[in-house]
């Protein structure tokens, strides 16, 4: 029987089906030339596994199972977290809303509690106390959101004597004018003004 | 989460000892090993599929090592090889829904692994690993084969430059052939398993084989020569 070189290298592989191996065996036994060339074969595998041995030390460390797992997991959602700036919006706001409801009380209470209306007594040249002292939270709020008081002209007070009434005479000085004005108190008639503009808070 | 597969996972043949020769009591072992794997592969992808984490990582573990020794053998190139396998595996959790079982999980993942190695050997600008035919033999570089079983430095050092030469014979080759021969060689894969992980015929991969051999010998012919001389010289009174 004559052994082609793809019987050959099957046999050497393993491939043959039972029968075509014993055939081949019992060519080989036949011809020596047979046997050497799956000798060589052999000798081939033995070369290339060597060869394989170089690099037993990289297999044995190799280990992507860390970075394959890693690279599998969703992108993590961005903890860009919302809330320092949903704290100072907050902050913003309450800050805003407070110095409005402050701003129109002052608005409303400023008229009802000139210096020295309340008691009666006259307050001789006095100087009318600014705002901030009448409303500190206003200039804490202003403060928050970094804003500054505005500074307000000085204004002179003369207390004069309408007979029934006690009013107060206001000179607003500004640095090119001088504007008087006459405060007469009126507590039975609520500032209409003012009730609105309360409830529009 | 879908619970482990409680079965005592074997670790896939590892034995780089692949004998040359397929004698049929080797092929029936090696075949008997390999249904075995499969079958415990299977188990752990139809977890995997569940979209059992654990499942899939044993599925890394397991095969890991073989589809680098792949990659490295086509590429020459550690990096290269590492980001290869790496994607191969991601590619394979892409594709977990669409395996059925049709054919072996490690002819996938090799069939994988053997078209990225190629697309990356394709990419423009990419060059292969250069071969340093000049270099000292490191000690460190001979394979522990060669050292426990030749205590004549001769021996080591012939051995190392048929080392050299070989990879030089090897680096020569075309891509398939040089993954033939490490498939068949290194990891004793059949001819059916080897059509399957490259995607064509037997006959192609028989083919294949042979020209990639033919070639190897020519390199190797007077390694062939010299492997004979010593022996003679040590049998000699």
């Amino acid at each position: 029987m004559s052994v082609s070189r793809e019987q050959l290298m099957r046999y050497h592989d393993g491939d043959l089906p039972e029968a075509e191996a014993r055939e081949v065996e019992a060519a080989i036994e036949q011809e020596p030339a047979l046997l050497e060339e799956l000798e060589a074969y052999s000798e081939l595998g033995s070369f290339v596994r060597a060869w394989d041995q170089a690099n037993a030390g990289k297999l044995a460390s190799f280990d992507v199972t860390d970075s394959v797992l890693a690279a599998l997991e969703p992108p993590r959602a961005r903890v860009h977290s919302l809330l320092p700036r949903i704290a100072t919006w907050v902050s913003l706001s309450a800050a805003i809303a407070a110095g409005s409801v402050l701003v129109v009380r002052s608005w409303s209470a400023a008229p009802m509690a000139p210096p020295g209306a309340g008691s009666g007594e006259s307050a001789e040249h006095g100087e009318l106390a600014p705002p901030t002292a009448s409303a500190p939270g206003l200039a804490a709020v202003l403060a928050a959101v970094g804003e500054e008081l505005p500074k307000l002209p000085p204004a002179t007070i003369e207390s004069v004597d309408f007979g029934s009434n006690t009013g107060e005479v206001f000179v607003v000085s500004t640095d090119s004018s001088e504007t008087p004005v006459v405060w007469m108190p009126d507590d039975a008639e609520p500032d209409e003004d003012n009730e609105d503009r309360s409830e529009s808070l | 989460m879908p619970s482990q597969p409680e079965i005592a996972l074997l670790e896939p043949n590892t034995d780089r000892s692949v004998p040359g020769v397929n004698s049929p009591a080797a092929v029936a072992s090696n075949r008997t090993s390999r249904e075995l794997e499969a079958e415990q592969d299977r188990v752990l992808i139809e977890s995997a599929q569940k979209g059992d984490k654990l499942a899939f990582k044993q599925l890394v573990q397991r095969h890991q090592r073989r589809a680098f020794a792949i990659a490295l053998g086509l590429l020459r190139d550690e990096q290269d090889a590492r980001e290869v396998v790496q994607e191969a595996f991601l590619r394979v959790h892409r594709g977990l829904d669409s395996f059925h079982g049709g054919s072996a999980f490690f002819t996938w993942l090799y069939r994988i692994v053997t078209n990225l190695s190629i697309d990356l050997m394709r990419k423009p600008g990419r060059r292969e690993a250069e071969l340093d035919e000049s270099r000292e033999i490191d000690e460190a570089d001979i394979p522990l084969l060669s050292r426990i079983d030749g205590a004549d430095p001769l021996d080591v050092l012939r051995r190392a430059e048929i080392r050299n030469k070989l990879e030089a014979a090897l680096a020569a080759l075309p891509v398939y052939h040089r993954g033939v021969i490490v498939m068949r060689e290194v990891e004793g894969l059949s001819y059916e398993e080897m059509a399957e992980a490259m995607g064509v015929s037997k006959g192609t991969i028989m083919s294949r084989l042979f020209h990639a051999r033919q070639k190897l010998q020519r390199a190797l012919a007077e390694c062939y020569a010299e492997e004979v001389a010593p022996n003679v010289r040590r049998q000699a009174p």
